[in-house]
């Protein structure tokens, strides 16, 4: 399968946080969620990969080029939660500033975007919601029929109604096997929804990239007492946390544990109770 | 690029199209009342400063971060912004003359000072352009708020720096003579003085692009 997305190694380096090592892979036709808490380095990875700040090392594949060169940046639609357009300007003048940007901008497209969200064409941005301003970000990003989406926090502080109609279209996007999208998101909800694999950040260094149902398959959350968890082959757990409650582990290989400790309550594990395990902290 | 400059002109035209008007009837007034072409001159070096105000809208809005994943090369989102710079300054400079004309047709004086109108609008120009140019290259080096004030801090520095040496009276022994020379020279060749002006304005206009592309390419957003 090919990889729109490809980095190796990659580093960068800053006072006081580090991005070490960092490998991951965008195949065609699917979503990777990016998750991490805030600082991880989601949002450096992302700059990297499309050139918006130079990696101390490691390599990047960008549709099989260099991100500096411009061709391999022509078929990708970015979307950050905090870069756009100048408030002041219509979805209008946008498509006419991007015509004279992408060779391949489809102005009929953009405004059929649009309309489909409901979005005024000669209306400035600055005068919409968060939502419909993300909208237009989506409409922008899409127009010039991209190959790959690199979305930062795009559903971040929209409402559920607005992240459904986001995330259907994210769906929508990927249905060819050609496409593929890579989302860095807080809201773990939506990746479990439309993600097919998670990449998980933390403190500058990649965890894990696995597909998502397998992730969710294969990791649990054991409820016991302490000394049961102790019972456990480290192999199998990845965190714990005990509390005033009693203990908890975060553990892999469910069915190997119910061998381990017969009788042991097991719950399946969300993606944001993994990151608050292995983040070490407290969960509800 | 065509695009970028249209971002640019379109942006800024949506801050300052009221103000711009405002002012351009006000000066074109002024001038034509008060008989004085300071005003039209005036505006031309005001228009640079409005364009500069592209370089905050950006920083507003995070393009900077947004321009660089776009199929664009470093190059022209650093010379677009030069370009529209150039623009603004080419609409003052139009309308400088347009209204210097009018001005000497209604005071009567089109006749005897017309060449005057374009040799000064001539030289102001390469002055607006020279200044300009290291100010979007302070701007895209730093930001355009400490462009501004680097700007206004050299202006001052050599205002100041010309009274306190005359203060000091070190100027005393300055051959004022042969400035006076090179002033009655200029006045004799007036033509070539704006020709000279201009070319140099325009090597200033290129260096400086040049170094500000370098700048650019450096940056991390």
């Amino acid at each position: 399968m090919e990889n729109l997305i490809e980095v190796h190694g990659l580093c960068k380096h800053y006072k006081g946080f580090a991005l070490e090592n960092v490998d991951l892979t965008v195949p065609a036709g699917t979503i990777v969620g990016l998750i991490g808490e805030n600082g991880a380095g989601k949002t450096t990875t992302l700059k990297s990969i499309l050139h918006v700040i130079r990696p101390d090392g490691g390599t990047i594949r960008l549709l099989g080029g260099d991100p500096a060169e411009e061709a391999s940046r022509s078929e990708v639609g970015v979307v950050f939660e905090d870069a756009y357009f100048y408030g002041g300007l219509s979805a209008r003048q946008i498509s006419r500033i991007m015509s004279g940007i992408h060779r391949n901008w489809d102005s009929g497209l953009f405004f059929d975007y649009c309309r489909r969200f409901e979005l005024e064409e000669k209306k400035p941005v600055k005068d919409f919601s968060r939502g419909m301003r993300m909208k237009m970000s989506l409409a922008t990003a899409l127009s010039h029929h991209p190959r790959l989406l690199v979305l930062d926090e795009a559903t971040s502080g929209l409402d559920p109604v607005v992240r459904g109609e986001l995330l259907d279209l994210f769906l929508e996007f990927i249905q060819d096997e050609a496409h593929s999208i890579l989302l860095s998101s807080h809201i773990t909800a939506d990746l479990e929804r439309v993600a097919d694999q998670i990449a998980y950040i933390h403190q500058g260094r990649l965890l894990f990239q696995r597909d998502k149902d397998e992730l969710l398959e294969d990791t649990a959350i054991l409820r016991c007492a302490a000394g049961e968890i102790d019972r456990l082959p480290k192999e199998l757990v990845l965190a714990r946390h005990s509390g005033p409650m009693g203990a908890a582990a975060l553990v892999r290989s469910p069915e190997e544990v119910r061998r381990c400790l017969p009788g042991a309550v097991l719950d399946q594990a969300r993606i944001d109770e993994m990151m608050q395990f292995i983040a070490g902290r407290d969960i509800q | 690029m065509r695009g970028l400059v249209y971002k640019d002109f379109s942006a800024l035209m949506g801050v300052y199209k009221k103000n711009l008007l405002l002012v351009a009837v006000l000066y074109g007034f002024m001038a034509v009342a008060m008989k004085n072409d300071f005003f039209l001159y005036f505006g031309i070096w005001m228009m640079s400063f409005y364009a500069l105000t592209a370089f905050s809208l950006d920083t507003q809005c995070g393009w900077d971060r947004y321009a660089r994943t776009l199929p664009i090369q470093d190059w022209k989102i650093v010379a677009a912004k030069f370009v529209v710079g150039l623009l603004y300054i080419g609409i003052a400079v139009a309308y400088s003359i347009v209204m210097g004309v009018v001005s000497r047709i209604v005071n009567g004086t089109l006749a005897h000072s017309w060449g005057g109108l374009l040799s000064t609008t001539g030289l102001i120009t390469a002055i607006v352009v020279a200044s300009t140019s290291v100010i979007y290259f302070l701007a895209i080096k730093f930001s355009p708020e400490k462009a501004r004030t680097y700007f206004f801090i050299v202006f001052v520095a050599i205002f100041a720096g010309f009274y306190l040496l005359d203060r000091a009276g070190i100027l005393e022994d300055f051959p004022i003579e042969r400035l006076q020379a090179f002033g009655l020279w200029l006045e004799g060749h007036i033509a070539l003085a704006v020709l000279l002006a201009l070319l140099a304005a325009a090597a200033v206009f290129l260096v400086m692009l040049a170094a500000a592309c370098g700048v650019y390419r450096r940056k991390e957003f």
